[in-house]
């Protein structure tokens, strides 16, 4: 089905018809269409898991949609690699930088443009071209300096000018602001808003309300895999576009019971955490109390790892205090969270909490392994941990064929389950759970659920994040929402609405 | 100027011990910059010295020797890059069997051939340069030497310009620290890596062959004697730059050197002490222009060193130090080097990774 | 249990065998090429390791070490740690071991004995030591420090065998003869073996059950199979890499003492090790890291060793062989381990019980959907 090949100006640079990608478990995008106009600067709008990055790297051609089409000014496309987009005109700048660090920029721009080309690389050329680029849209960077010795916003820059210099049209950037100052931010939205002029079709990947108001001409909203709306930004409401992001289709009913919390369990004052010159913390005051559960609501990558980090000890906060039980811990490890009566769900099971060549019993019973009964003088008792593993493993639901079996050997839900029972079994006095749901099924999330409540019955104190909202609004007391590393807000159960909790998490003032 | 036993003679004997590690290590330095830790260096660089004297003396013709020697190098390479870079397996492990393996085939083949009698092949005399070789001091050394030491220099620049220079030097430098990005930039990380795989394994093969034909003309079991240990520090050593690889192998070759010539000697003359004491002392002072800081721990161990060097140098005891030491003076030296006493030592990031282009289908 | 099930299992041991059979008929194969018969070679292989009561002495003698320091690799290994430097630390075991057999004397078997066993553990141990300082303080790459410590303990043997522990008086590189208060004493008389034969079987039994059955077994196993997660359990990293490194190398110099103290020659010269820290290593491999295997797998290249005497005396055969055929394993080996490992992750992902977010690359957690 070709189109004439000529491009009229109501015909978009990119069309995207049909896309369908499926992961085991999930299928990310579900039949997506998307326009992407030349000189326009498109959001794609959506929370985490709503399939906007997959979305992108499919038109980048890192991933292979099952279904579906692409079309280039009328052409279809067929996109294999990022070096195909490349050609193509396509280019994409993700979170994670593809830079390396002990070449200058001139070097990382000049890797791999002239295949089969041995020879001499063109300084001269490349640096010429690149200060004419940096005039053009302000995108200056000093083609001689180290990457090593550049700012992140610079080397974003870089990262542009890669995907410029090899003659991108179709630009993609996502979560650009994520790393940025607020002054780098403005300066980013200009060039921008320059590259598009001269004809360019810009995506910004994003979920900040903020940013698309102030530069994009279009706004694509996505959810679970599908697209919800697409409006002009010039006719949008902040609101509008909220509901439409947080939107749910499925309501997961988990019954909320109201209790009365007790002592204060962990007190945060002042918390902050530095890096690079920028807060990933910024002043965060917080205070849970026994039998209460506190949630954070925000979308990911605002602060809320570097907080559990802080926490458990993982990391050093650079000010602020963390205390436990009413007494200010000088120094937090992770020993000494376990000590004080700390549990951890951590969000990556694959490289925290989980040792993947051990047996299933091994993992159960690793924080135990040194108290009575199960080891004494140093030589545990292998009678004495077998029948402990097999008590959790029937405590908790946990299909296994047996307990010798090697963790790497059971499904995500029960690896999970197993990771619950390890750490609740302790009846820990304050429970961190980070994304504790993600990656199960219905059954598992159910048997997540009632092991958070049955932890908060105890007594338990639960810092809980989640970025599944239905998670939080149902579990917590007390609501905060974390923005740019700082809790903007906190709502109490009753206090809390979707739309609300939308709008703020997005940035936008209540 | 009487400098004792810095004549001539031990210049050039420095230069001679340093070639064949400099071989070695030119080759050994491309492959680490594109993440391939080469620990059957050794065995290359024997294979290199048996098939090198082998063909030599079957065909009759010293440059064929030289050829095949290269050729023994590069095949034992592919070997490591079979294993290594296509099938992932460890990089250590593989290069300590290809050790163990080149050790029994030379010997094995060595005795099966040439059945234990001493075979001395006649060498490639020096070619000298006319008019520079009547240079005092650098004349001799460097204008009337083996074609080997000749080449040896050339390939400097050669390797200057591959990895600095080149589009090719480009992408081995990145495969190096940042394997992703030559991925994302379209070119094929694999093939990046065995090339730089067999160019070590060919330029330790050279190295090797300047052993057995080019120097002494004779192969003996294990005659490499642990230099492809050292062209592997010299590149640690050497920081993983050109430049100071290049250094690294001439102060290794000269520690040979000078080990050699003490042997002669009953104590240690003073000149050795004022070398030690002027070697430290530029190495402050390059570490001061190069804008280092020096901690409190290394400005003590440099100030001790020197003033100690000095000292011994005036009072001119009876102090004849082991021979070892100078032997593993090398190997200390790099020990403080990767520990951090001499600089930092930044290796590439993705030494000794194998790199697998994550799933195209995975999240 | 399926026969499937067992299959599995038993995969890693038939894969270990299968690769010391090609090894060998490979060897057999450059024996035929070269106009021998391969079946006297054989022969000669077995009779060499078996044939008499003082051959099958030698042989279990020739064990001794290689056990040791396949132990020692495994215990480092199982924390993470590549410790290279077996050699080296044999080289140092073993002569802190003649110093003190040397050096101290009067003392009657009783004492000089254990004091010499005692010193070449703490040499080793010691002299591994560096190198796990250098790891922990200084984040140093364990394989390349050791791998330096390894040459220069070479240099130090050379030093001391023609300095300080040298016969006095004399020009040869050795030193003087053990006494005997400090020797092993011969188990079967006029042979070679000798009562340390008992050391690696007690240390062996003493690993397995160390690394399963204590918890510092099984901080040391954590730590090796997921390092974040054994921060949270508590587990104190460095202080577990260090102690691996330093039982690693005490392994390594109770071998070096033993080559010394419980050998034939009763003296020590150049380079006493003779690349057994290697081979150690190779042991290890094919006995896929566990104790268990160690011992099959230390006899086979022991009757290698011992054989391929008597294949160059009785045919002529350059025992180099031995080498080849020992390179070949490690080779085959290393490129066997990628291969099981990525058959098996293929293997659980396909029975759909893979963990539910995705694939896995190269034992590192692709991320989230985003």
């Amino acid at each position: 089905m070709k189109q004439a090949n000529r491009n009229g100006v109501d015909d978009p640079l990119v069309r995207m018809q049909g896309i369908v990608k499926r992961f085991p478990g999930l299928v990310a995008n579900d039949c997506v269409d998307l326009d992407i106009r030349g000189g326009e600067i498109l959001a794609l709008l959506g929370e985490n898991g709503a399939g906007k990055t997959t979305l992108m790297n499919v038109l980048y051609g890192m991933l292979r949609a099952d279904e579906g089409t692409i079309e280039l000014e009328g052409e279809e496309l067929d996109v294999r690699s990022p070096r195909d987009a490349l050609g193509a005109g396509i280019g994409m700048v993700h979170q994670h930088f593809c830079l390396v660090e002990d070449m200058t920029v001139a070097e990382n721009v000049a890797l791999g443009l002239s295949p089969g080309n041995p020879g001499r690389w063109q300084v001269g050329e490349i640096t010429g071209r690149l200060e004419q680029l940096a005039e053009l849209h302000g995108l200056g960077v000093d083609p001689g300096a180290l990457v090593s010795d550049l700012s992140v916003g610079e080397r974003q820059r870089l990262e542009i000018l890669k995907a410029l210099y090899r003659g991108a049209r179709v630009l993609i950037l996502d979560e650009p602001s994520a790393v940025l100052t607020a002054e780098e931010w403005r300066a980013l939205a200009e060039a921008l808003r320059s590259l598009a002029a001269q004809g360019r079709g810009i995506v910004l990947i994003t979920h900040k309300l903020d940013e698309i108001l102030h530069v994009a001409d279009r706004c694509t909203v996505m959810r679970h895999g599908r697209v919800v709306g697409t409006v002009a930004v010039a006719d949008a409401d902040k609101a509008q576009l909220a509901r439409l992001m947080v939107g749910r289709d499925v309501d997961l009913r988990i019954p909320y019971e109201p209790s009365e919390p007790g002592a204060e369990v962990l007190s945060v004052e002042g918390l902050s955490l530095e890096e690079d010159g920028r807060r990933l913390l910024d002043d965060v005051d917080l205070t849970i109390r026994a039998g209460e559960t506190f949630g954070i609501a925000g979308v990911e990558g605002n602060g809320q790892w570097p907080l559990v980090q802080l926490l458990t000890g993982l990391r050093q906060p650079s000010s602020g205090s963390i205390s436990v039980g009413g007494r200010r811990v000088e120094r937090m490890d992770p020993a000494a969270f376990t000590a004080v009566g700390g549990g951890l769900i951590p969000e990556d099971r694959h490289r925290t909490a989980v040792a993947e060549d051990l047996s299933l019993s091994d993992n159960l019973i690793m924080k135990e392994i040194s108290t009575r009964p199960l080891s004494r003088h140093g030589v545990f008792d292998r009678g004495a941990t077998e029948d402990r593993a097999r008590q959790l493993v029937e405590g908790y639901d946990i299909r296994t064929p047996g307990i010798s079996v090697l963790m790497r050997q059971l499904s995500g839900g029960n690896q999970q389950k197993a990771v619950l029972a390890r750490e609740l079994v302790r009846e820990p006095v304050l429970l961190i759970a980070a994304q504790p749901t993600r990656g199960l099924d219905v059954g598992a999330m159910q048997f997540v659920y009632e092991q958070l409540s049955a932890h908060r019955r105890r007594g338990g104190a639960t810092l809980l994040i989640s970025a599944e909202l239905d998670e939080v609004l149902s579990l917590s007391d007390r609501v905060g929402v974390m923005v740019k590393g700082s809790i903007v807000a906190t709502l109490s159960h009753e206090q809390t609405d979707r739309e609300t909790i939308g709008r703020l998490m997005t940035g936008v003032a209540a | 100027m009487n400098l004792g036993i810095f004549d001539t003679a031990l210049l050039t004997a420095a230069i001679v011990a340093a070639v064949p590690i400099l071989f070695a290590g030119l080759g050994e330095l491309v492959s680490e910059r594109a993440g391939v830790l080469n620990v059957g260096l050794e065995g290359m660089m024997l294979f290199g010295a048996f098939f090198a004297f082998l063909g030599a003396d079957m065909t009759g013709s010293l440059v064929l020797g030289v050829l095949i020697g290269v050729a023994a190098g590069v095949a034992l390479a592919a070997l490591m890059a079979l294993l290594s870079v296509e099938a992932g397996a460890d990089q250590i492990v593989v290069g300590i069997g290809l050790n163990v393996l080149a050790a029994g085939v030379t010997g094995y083949l060595y005795e099966t051939a040439f059945g234990g009698d001493q075979v001395i092949l006649s060498t490639i005399g020096n070619w000298s340069v006319p008019g520079f070789d009547r240079l005092p001091v650098v004349g001799e050394t460097f204008f009337d030497a083996s074609p080997f030491t000749y080449l040896a220099i050339l390939l400097v620049p050669t390797v200057w310009f591959l990895l600095y220079r080149s589009n090719w030097g480009l992408a081995i430098r990145a495969a190096g620290e940042m394997p992703e990005a030559v991925d994302a930039a379209g070119i094929n990380v694999r093939g990046v890596r065995w090339a730089a795989t067999l160019w070590a394994g060919a330029l330790a093969g050279l190295g090797g062959a300047t052993l057995s034909i080019g120097q002494t003309g004779v192969f003996t079991e294990g005659m490499t004697a642990g230099r492809g240990f050292l062209a592997l520090a010299a590149v640690i050593f050497g920081k993983w730059r050109l430049g100071g690889v290049v250094l690294a192998c001439s102060l290794f070759g000269s520690a040979d050197a000078v080990q050699l010539r003490l042997q002669a000697t009953s104590s240690v003359p003073s000149q050795v002490w004022v070398a030690i004491a002027l070697a430290a002392g530029v190495a402050v002072g390059y570490a001061l222009l190069r804008g280092r800081r020096l901690g409190v721990g290394a400005s003590l161990a440099a100030a001790a060193v020197i003033g100690v060097a000095l000292a011994l140098a005036i009072a001119q005891p009876e102090l004849n130090l082991p021979s070892q030491l100078w032997l593993a003076f090398p190997y200390i030296l790099t020990l403080l080097a990767l520990a951090g006493f001499v600089g930092r030592a930044r290796l590439p990031k993705a030494l000794a990774l194998p790199y697998h282009r994550a799933d195209a289908d995975a999240p | 249990m399926s026969a499937r099930r067992i299959f599995y299992a038993a995969e890693p041991t038939l894969f270990s065998v299968l690769v010391a059979i090609v090894a060998l008929a490979i060897a057999m194969v450059i024996v035929a090429l070269s106009g021998n018969s391969p079946a006297a070679a054989l022969e000669a292989l077995w009779e060499g390791a078996f044939g008499s009561t003082s051959r099958i002495a030698s042989t279990l003698n020739a064990m001794v070490p290689l056990v040791l320091v396949a132990l020692g690799w495994i215990f480092a290994f199982r924390s993470k740690r590549v410790n290279v430097g077996l050699e080296g630390q044999m080289l140092i075991g073993g002569a802190l071991s003649a110093a003190v057999a040397l050096e101290i004397g009067g003392l009657p078997l009783a004492v000089h004995l254990p004091l010499a066993v005692l010193a070449g553990l703490l040499g080793g141990a010691l002299y591994a030591g560096v190198a796990a300082w250098m790891w922990a303080r200084r984040d140093v790459n364990e394989i390349v420090s050791t791998l330096m410590l390894n040459l220069i303990a070479v240099q130090v043997i050379s030093w001391l065998v023609r300095g300080p522990l040298q016969i006095p008086g004399s020009d040869l590189s050795r030193t003087a003869p053990f006494p005997d208060s400090s020797r092993w004493p011969q188990l079967i008389a006029d042979t070679a073996l000798r009562w340390d034969v008992l050391v690696p079987v007690a240390a062996l039994v003493l690993a397995a059950f160390v690394l399963n059955r204590t918890t510092f077994g099984f901080r040391l196993r954590l730590t090796g199979a997921n390092e974040e997660a054994a921060e949270h359990a508590g587990v104190r990293v460095k202080r577990v890499g260090v102690t691996a490194l330093a039982i690693s190398g005490g392994l390594a110099g109770l071998a070096g003492s033993s080559v010394l103290i419980g050998g034939q020659t009763g003296t020590m010269t150049d380079g006493f090790a003779a690349g057994i820290g290697f081979e150690g290593i190779a042991v290890a491999l094919l006995a896929r890291n566990s104790p268990v295997g160690v011992l099959p797998a230390a006899l086979l290249f022991a009757v290698l060793q011992q054989g391929g005497g008597l294949m160059e005396a009785r045919l002529g055969i350059p025992s180099n062989l031995v080498l080849v055929t020992q390179g070949l394993v490690i080779v085959f080996v290393a490129a066997g381990t990628f291969l099981l490992r990525r058959r098996r992750r293929a293997r659980v992902s396909a029975a759909g019980t893979g963990t539910g977010q995705g694939a896995v690359v190269d034992g590192s957690a692709v991320e989230g959907v985003a």
